[in-house]
């Protein structure tokens, strides 16, 4: 997304374009910030936000998120040689972390979901990592009952399965 | 207030499920960490996590992703016999079994071991004039014949290397690959390469260059810096360096530090850096040099550092620095296998950190092997259409049939 993203920075940063989540709730954001949606910047370039963008998939509180992170990193987007960009990039390093390390379950699936949906690949970058860091170093017993998931396997085909890497299951 | 705490607590009443979407499951399945056991345990949470980390597809995504594979173990090559040792512990360890080289009857000890590189294994049968290039994760393996004038009388091959041609979607093992062969020739005045493409399936010429003294054998492996491979060369006046440049195919000398240790029983190690790099590790002390281009555009060793080991080291090998003898050396990570006091460790190059991975009587050389292992699936192949071929035979039939890479 970087050469719209960048294009509606330098062309149109003060232009501000509505986001209308589920509940009806409205954010009014500047082009750079909503472009980094490839979805958003999608719907710029084709000039249909004129009237907000309805986000029928997305909670007002997601949506919430999604704006900070997006705010956060609009100036990573479209500040290329600035000079300041080194500390910035600390701080953004560390609300990264931040957001994801403070995400409970629901609310992360739900982030994955959303910026799966609008099309930040960082963003979903980050919050699928921090899945895989929860499953990392579980048994498949502690990942079904971290993620709630049944098994659905019967004890034979359980059996069959440990028995093909056993060494795997050698806590 | 109340009206938000109520939205907020309906809106996470529903089941509290990661996203119900194969692709963004594989997403998250993808950025599990490149450990043995990561696929082998996800693929036993629930079905359909087991359809997603068993498909072939998602297996060199995973290896795509993980382009820098960890160290999972190595293999120890006792007198002609290549035996796989992990380094890792439980759940991560790997059964010696599980990477095991079948040969034939006839051919038990016959095998020089060569090295590892991007997940291929080099070995050498003088018997038979052949390479055998193998893929341990996945037991695929090729033989080629050597070229015939290399008659092992005149012209000598001494070491080798394999590499892959090109870096693959999936990492290495499914792209071409080549091996560089070098020997010695010419009543051991010159020392040869030649290389050898799986793509056009051809060897190149014999490339030559005059020894600086009587070559008589290279004995450790390879080293890749850049796009040159290396050999440190042993002959009647020491040490030299034969550099073979991937690019241009042509091999050159390079001097051994003139002022490190002659003596014959010197440890020694060429090191990776942004250029070549000299450790020398005799006497309890290490040496470690650098290749630096001065101003008139001639190049030259510089001794960097020197460490008195009994000094640096953790005390379990200290006591013993004198017996250290090394086994192998791990390029990328920059980690020494070395023998002490019956045992084996691990030794960081950076840190001079040792750690002890395990006990033996026997000192034999150390090939390091990096791999991201998706291990085998063999049970209950779900949705897919194509029977599922047990692979894990790999046995090397006496009619020396080629199978394909």
């Amino acid at each position: 997304m970087a050469a719209a993203a960048a294009e509606a920075t330098i062309d149109g940063g003060g232009k501000m374009i509505i986001l209308i989540s589920a509940d009806g709730k409205r954010f009014e954001v500047t082009e750079a910030v909503a472009s980094q949606s490839q979805l958003i910047s999608n719907m710029i370039e084709d000039d249909c936000t004129e009237n907000g963008v309805r986000l029928p998939n997305v909670d007002g509180d997601i949506l919430t998120m999604v704006v900070d992170y997006c705010n956060m990193h609009a100036g990573d987007a479209a500040a290329d040689g600035d000079t300041t960009k080194a500390s910035s990039t600390e701080e953004l390093k560390k609300f990264d972390a931040e957001l994801v390390q403070a995400l409970e379950n629901p609310v992360l699936f739900k982030l994955i979901l959303a910026a799966n949906f609008l099309n930040i690949k960082s963003l979903l970058d980050m919050t699928c990592q921090r899945v895989a860091d929860m499953m990392s170093g579980k048994t498949p017993e502690q990942m079904r009952e971290t993620f709630s998931i049944e098994n659905d396997f019967t004890p034979e085909e359980e059996a069959a399965i440990r028995q093909e890497n056993a060494w795997a299951f050698d806590d | 207030m109340n009206r938000l705490r109520r939205r907020r607590g309906t809106s996470v009443a529903p089941p509290v499920t990661l996203p119900d979407d194969d692709d963004l499951l594989s997403e998250i399945l993808l950025r599990l960490p490149p450990r043995p056991s990561s696929l082998p345990r996800a693929s036993l949470v629930c079905k359909r996590w087991r359809r997603l980390v068993t498909d072939p597809a998602f297996h060199r995504r995973f290896r795509a992703r993980h382009r820098n594979p960890p160290l999972i173990g190595v293999f120890e090559d006792y007198l002609g016999y290549p035996f796989f040792r992990s380094v890792l512990d439980p759940p991560d360890l790997i059964p010696r079994e599980r990477f095991r080289l079948r040969l034939a009857e006839d051919e038990g000890g016959q095998w020089r071991f060569y090295g590892c590189r991007h997940g291929r294994v080099l070995l050498f049968n003088r018997a038979k004039n052949e390479i055998l290039v193998w893929v341990p994760d996945n037991g695929d393996h090729r033989r080629v014949a050597v070229p015939p004038e290399i008659d092992s009388k005149e012209k000598i091959i001494w070491n080798g290397a394999v590499l892959s041609a090109a870096t693959a979607d999936d990492g290495f093992s499914s792209c071409p690959f080549k091996v560089v062969l070098v020997g010695v020739a010419g009543n051991n005045t010159q020392m040869f390469a030649c290389v050898y493409c799986s793509e056009s399936g051809k060897w190149s010429d014999l490339i030559s260059v005059a020894a600086p003294f009587l070559v008589f054998f290279f004995r450790d492996p390879g080293i890749l810096v850049g796009h040159a491979l290396y050999w440190m060369a042993s002959g009647d006046h020491g040490s030299t360096i034969l550099q073979f440049d991937l690019d241009y195919q042509t091999p050159a000398v390079i001097e051994w530090p003139s002022d490190s240790d002659p003596n014959c029983y010197t440890q020694t190690w060429l090191t990776e850096g942004d250029c070549l790099h000299v450790a020398t590790f005799s006497r309890g002390s290490l040496q470690m040099w650098e290749r630096k281009v001065c101003s008139e555009g001639v190049a030259k060793w510089v001794l960097q550092k020197t460490y008195e080991l009994k000094n640096v080291l953790n005390p379990e090998i200290r006591l013993n620095v004198e017996y250290v003898t090394k086994l192998g050396y791990a390029q990328d990570i920059k980690v020494m296998f070395v023998w002490a006091a019956h045992s084996v460790f691990m030794l960081q190059l950076d840190s001079l950190q040792a750690k002890k991975v395990w006990e033996s009587c026997v000192i034999a050389p150390i090939h390091p092997y990096a791999s991201t292992y998706v291990a085998d699936y063999v049970s209950l192949r779900m949705h897919y259409s194509s029977p599922f071929i047990y692979t894990r035979n790999y046995g090397l039939r006496k009619t020396g049939k080629v199978s394909r890479l």
